[in-house]
Parts: structure tokens; sequence; C-alpha cells
């Protein structure tokens, strides 16, 4: 090479380095001056993107809308719009929000306040539960997409061979049934029942099942702590009874994750499940050994207390420094609306948050299970809400995870967990 | 070029310019230029984000609360650390996990070496098993340990359930002892070829005549060993086992895709536990602070190689 050539290379790199880095600010800057479509990301899991093609498909003919998938766990998915959101991106403009997240983006200031573009009015015509999880300090900062709980889920056929009239509605009971039925099968394959023990955000969901339904809670009407009560203390001994002593789950449980537990129960080596709604579908698939033989309903409580489930679901939102709020409220708006949650129903039997779908005739035809699930629905609850919701969530699911593999005392780790939330901002 | 250089001195600035412009250069003037593009992109790259960790590290910043602008907080985050329970935690899982991988990986990968440094049909295949788990990604092979391990539908408790050698499932992550052992045999599985890739080519440096020496003074193939193998492959091995250290303290992915740090954080090393602190916690001011002692401790391992090397 010779050392024109060579010089002629190097002011080429060099160009291209400096060019390249010109080029990166730019673009920074191309973005916030906002033209192009508006991108809609959404939770990619189980076959969404139908229901968001269809929904919006003449916003994406006209090259106002382009479609982000997003796969993962909810975690995965959080970890994104975190990198994206902490970079004060632009992109995406629309916020898929699992239903623990409103405050988080809320207090980051990452979505965009609602409240200028959605009326009392609308507002009345969602799930009240659902509107609650979405107003922080006051303020809407989205709009209700999915419904979604941790529902019981029970085999009916066993339960008929058995003689049981109906699933169990205390845990002594459910843990009768369990024995009984467990006891006649003989199938070393088969467990009592199987939940999400795993150190996960479902399992936080599971616990307060329990916990809910032995009339504890993590915070009381005042704001308190009380995760370290009696009740709580009751509850989390019974998870680990379930395995430990009455021989109803598996130790593996401390390592089951929510699919893993529909994988489970679907392979029909599990009489009673806690599982969200999504299972529904995959249980009365021509693949699934239980199809048919599966129904739901609202889990068992202790004795002399009410059921609650735990609420969950993808919520829609916008993100505060879209270049393009105007057309992304209106995406939500269209997504979150009767149509949107019509076709989400009719496509993928996701459950409405606005009352008025649950009315529809068609939609009951294609989804029967909707009437009593919205029964069960009205039972939820919502997990305690924070800005820094990811780092409550984590103090409570490793001192539960401790117990549960039996490095602790459930006493000792919920009076951890109690300490660890004392400094943390917390609100029901 | 040192004379042409010479002359243009004398000339003006202009004819300079024109000079550069022509691509005549002196070799002091070549080594700028070459140098010019690698650290614009050290400055990009490296100085600028280690300056803002160290910027950050000295200040508030908690995403979910930005109202409060960056105040100044001095050292009060390194004081928070040296306070926190869970840094030592991750300490204690760091020095655990940077053991058991350093010296498993080690043995293992001295013994695969020497297996195919020996001539025999069908050695290349042998080298290629060698090379392949060093060649997958990090992550996939923990992902894929994990599903093998798992206690419900995994290959080893399936196994064994089947043989009847165990009644239950063990719960090979689920229990924090266990969870530790199967992190640091995932790791030996992956790590152990890259060991062995380096131990080869230090047996490979090794000149023949040194045994035949040694046969003919009657050595047993074990102190051949002992004596020539050890003693010459003695550099190939501090090499192996600082780079080993190196990215032993930084791990992340085997952890992150195997256990998820947990039971607990039985299994959190400082890596996982900086990632949780800043993207779960959003708090980057005390992400910073941890990120910043584990530069500290990288640049231990590689202050140590580079003393290694230059002895």
């Amino acid at each position: 090479m010779g050392t024109r050539t060579m010089w002629k290379a190097l002011s080429f790199l060099v160009l291209f380095v400096f060019v390249g880095s010109a080029l990166v600010f730019a673009t920074g800057q191309a973005e916030e001056e906002g033209e192009g479509p508006v991108q809609v990301a959404f939770d990619s899991r189980t076959d969404r993107e139908a229901i968001f093609e269809d929904v919006l498909s003449e916003y994406i003919e006209d090259e106002r809308v382009s479609l982000r998938a997003l796969p993962g766990t909810s975690g995965e998915q959080l970890d994104f719009y975190t990198t994206r959101f902490a970079a004060e991106a632009s992109t995406p403009d629309t916020i898929h929000m699992d239903i623990v997240w409103p405050a988080t983006f809320a207090g980051a200031e990452w979505a965009l306040p609602l409240d200028d573009y959605v009326d009392e009015s609308t507002k009345d015509e969602y799930l009240d539960s659902y509107i609650d999880a979405l107003t922080v300090d006051g303020e809407l900062v989205g709009l209700p997409g999915d419904a979604d709980g941790l529902m019981f889920w029970y085999r009916t056929d066993l339960l008929d061979e058995y003689g049981f009239d109906g699933p169990p509605e205390t845990w002594s009971e459910l843990v009768e049934q369990a024995q009984t039925i467990l006891e006649g099968e003989d199938d070393s394959n088969l467990q009592g029942i199987t939940f999400q023990g795993a150190n996960i955000e479902g399992m936080l969901a599971n616990y307060l099942t329990f916990l809910w339904g032995n009339g504890g809670s993590v915070l009381d009407d005042d704001g308190n702590v009380v995760i370290d009560s009696e009740e709580s203390v009751e509850a989390l001994e019974f998870m680990i009874d379930l395995y430990e002593e009455h021989d109803v789950a598996s130790d593996g449980v401390v390592t089951t994750e929510t699919d893993d537990s529909r994988v489970v129960f679907q392979d029909g080596r599990a009489i009673f499940m806690l599982n969200w709604t999504y299972v529904w579908g995959q249980l009365n698939s021509d693949d699934s050994e239980v199809a048919g033989n599966v129904d739901v309903s609202t889990p068992p409580a202790f004795e002399g207390h009410d059921p609650s489930i735990a609420l969950g679901g993808f919520q829609f939102g916008v993100n505060a420094n879209s270049n393009n709020p105007e057309l992304a409220v209106e995406v939500i708006q269209e997504l979150s609306s009767f149509e949107g949650q019509k076709e989400a129903a009719m496509v993928r039997g996701d459950m409405p948050t606005m009352k008025s779908v649950y009315e529809d005739e068609e939609v009951i035809e294609e989804n029967p299970f909707f009437e009593k699930v919205r029964e069960i629905l009205a039972t939820g609850k919502s997990r305690p809400k924070s800005p820094n919701y990811g780092e409550v969530s984590e103090a409570i699911r490793n001192q539960l995870s401790a117990a549960l593999g039996g490095e602790k005392s459930a006493e000792e780790a919920l009076s951890d967990a109690a300490d660890a939330l004392e400094d943390m901002t917390l609100y029901q | 070029m040192s004379t042409i250089a010479g002359e243009v001195q004398q000339r003006g600035r202009l004819d300079n310019l024109k000079r550069l412009a022509r691509g005549d250069l002196s070799e002091r003037e070549l080594i700028f230029l070459l140098l010019a593009p690698a650290t614009v992109f050290l400055l990009l790259m490296v100085v600028y984000p280690l300056g803002r960790t160290i910027f950050l590290s000295m200040h508030q910043l908690k995403l979910s609360a930005p109202q409060e602008t960056l105040p100044f907080v001095g050292l009060e985050q390194f004081a928070k650390m040296f306070a926190d329970a869970r840094f030592y935690n991750s300490l204690r899982v760091l020095g655990i996990y940077g053991a058991g991988t350093v010296i498993f990986p080690l043995i293992v990968g001295l013994f695969m070496a020497l297996v195919v440094h020996r001539v025999f049909p069908g050695r290349w295949i042998a080298r290629a098993a060698v090379i392949l788990p060093w060649a997958m990604p990090r992550s996939l092979s923990a992902l894929t340990w994990s599903w093998i391990l798992d206690s419900s539908y995994g290959l080893v408790n399936g196994t064994l359930l089947g043989l009847g050698l165990v009644s239950e499932p063990i719960l090979f992550l689920g229990q924090s002892d266990l969870a530790m052992v199967s992190l640091i045999f995932a790791s030996t599985w992956k790590t152990g070829s890259f060991m062995a890739l380096i131990l080869l080519s230090g047996l490979q440096s090794i000149p023949g005549q040194l045994y035949e020496q040694g046969k003919v003074d009657g050595t047993s193939k074990l102190q051949a060993f002992r004596y020539i193998t050890v003693p010459q492959l003695k550099s190939s091995i501090l090499v192996a086992l600082i780079f080993r250290t190196i990215v032993a303290v930084q791990v992340f992915d085997t952890p992150f895709a195997l256990t998820k740090g947990g039971p607990g954080t039985a299994t959190e090393p400082l890596s996982l536990y900086i990632y949780r602190v800043t993207l779960n916690h959003l708090d980057f001011g005390y992400g910073s602070a941890l990120a910043l002692f584990m530069i500290a401790l990288t640049l231990v391992a590689a202050v140590l190689y580079i003393r290694v090397l230059w002895d």
C-alpha cells in the first residue's frame, strides 16, 4: 500500500469515527423532531400480535403506526422499557404495562399523565380496580387493557371420580381432597397442587393469595407494614406445609415458574393449580391431556375468611417523551375501546376491563367462561403500589424464597421482610 | 522520510498543509494518525462511561424520584455499600464461585489438554469436542443446564427417578448449597475447554527432547509429568489462571440464566446485584458505587496479570 492510499484510508477512518458519532447525536435530535410512525410496543408472548395488527390495521396501512413485539418475561420487558426510558428515548411511543408498573412509570415521569384526555364518564366504563391500578397520586397514567388474575384451576374429572361436588372452599379441604385423590390414584407423577414458588414476580401474587385468604395484608389501613403479622406467618407456614407436611405439593415447587405449572397441569400431573388466565386456551387445546376436564374458581381461603385473588393484566400507557403524544394517546384509546377489547376477547380470549364487553353476546358465545371469571375477578385485589415497586417486590420475594427453600423460618423471613420494607415508599 | 520532514520544517505553514494533504508524513505524525481512531474510540467508549460512573457514584440518582436533581452526596454511597449486608453476601458468593471456577476448570482443562495432546486416531474429533463448550455462548449453556437440572422436567432427575436411584427429585437449583454446586459445575463445563486450549498451546511448546532425555535417564511417566510437564507449563497455567479470574470476577450470565441468584440471594454475585440495583431498583447512584468497586477488583487481577507477563 502506497503512502497516499494509506493516508486516504486513514482519513476515511477518522472521518468515519467523527461522522459516526455526529450521526449518533444527530439521530437523537431527529427523533425529537418527530416525523414518522408511532411505535407501539406490546407483550408478544402467546400470540398477541394478531390483536394489535387487527385493531390498528388502518394506522399500520397509513404508516402512522409501527409495531414492536417484546418477547420474554414481564421482568425482561421491564428491562427493555427501563433502558429506553432512562435514556429519555422517544420510542416506543406507547407502553404495554404490567399492572404493577404504573406507580414506577409515573414516579419516574416516564408515563404521560392522561387526565387531559380522559373524562370521568369514560373512567366509569371500566372495572374500578383497573382504573384504581392506573391512578397514581390522583393522576391517571394509563388506560385499561386486559384483565387477569391468579385463579384456582382444578380437574373436574378427578373431583367427580372421588365424589367431591365442587372445588375446595378452604385450604384444609384442599389438603383433604388432594390426599384422598393422591391415595386413590397411587401415581408418583401426580401432585396435589402446583403453584409458583420460584423467585419471580408471580411468586408474590401466589403468596398474597394465601395471605389475603387468611385475613392478612402487606399494609394495614393506615399504611403501616404488617407483613410480619401472625396471619402472614400462618399463611407462609401453610404454603411450606403443603410440601413439607401434607405432601400434596412437590418439593420442586420452590423452583417452579409460571409456565412450569401450566406444563405440569396440562400433562395431567396435578389436581389443582394457581395460575393466570392465559392457561385457559392451552389447557383446552388439542395437545392437552386435560382438555374438557378443567374448571376455574376462586382459590380456597383459610377457615372463617374470604378468598381474594391477585389482579394482573397488561395496560396501556404513553411514553412521556413521545414526539407524537396526540397520536399515541389516540392509538391506546383505540386499543382500550370497546372494539379493541372485543377484538382481543374474540381473537385470544383476553378478558376485558371494560364492563360492557362482558355483556356482548358474541363475546360471551366465544368465551362462555367469562361470566364465571368476571365473578372471580370481582374478588380481586391489587398488589401494593410503590414508585420503587421492583425493590419492594424483590425485598419480599427474597425473604419468601429463603423461607420456602428452608433457609429461614417463616417467622424470621417475614420479620426480615418487614424490616426491609420499613424505609421504602409503599401504599395500597 | 525524516529528510523530507527536515526540509519541510523550514518552509511555511501553507506548504506544511500541502504536504499533509499529499500524504507525506513523518514517522511521528503517522504514529499520531494511526493512534487517533483507537483513541477517539476509547475516549467515547471507556473514558466517558468511566468518568460518568465516578461522577454518579458521588451523587444521588434514583430514577424513581427524578424530582431530586442529582444532589452531591460525597462518599455516602460508599458508606452505604460497606454497611450493606447484601453487598457482603455478593462478595462471599463471588469468592466461593471464583475459587471453584478457577480451580476446577484448571484441573479439568489440564486433563483434557493432556488427552488431546497425545497422538491417537480420531484426535481431531476429541479436539473439536474440547472446543465446543468454549464456542457456545455462556448464557445459552447456562440455560441448557437449567433445563437439564430442573426438578420437574429435567434430564438428570428424570433419569435418576427412572432408574429408581432417588424417590423424590433433587432440587439442584432450589437449595442454596446445591445451587452453588450446580453453578460451579455448569461454569466448569463451560470454561474447562478454554483452560484446555491455553494449556494445550503450552504443552505443544515443550520440546520433545526433554522427554527423550528423560527416557534415557529412566524416568517414569509420572516423574516426567511432575518434573518436565508441570514446570514447563508453569507460565501457561499462570496466564490461564489470571484470565479465568478476571472473567470469574465479572460473572453475570451464568448465574442470571441458571439460578437468577437464588434461592433468595444465595448465588447472587456482585454483577447480578449491580444489575438489580440499577435496573430493578433504578438506583443509578448506588449502582455506580458498586460498579466502581467491581472495576477495582478487576484491576487488581489485571495488574497481577501484567506483572506476571512482564516478569
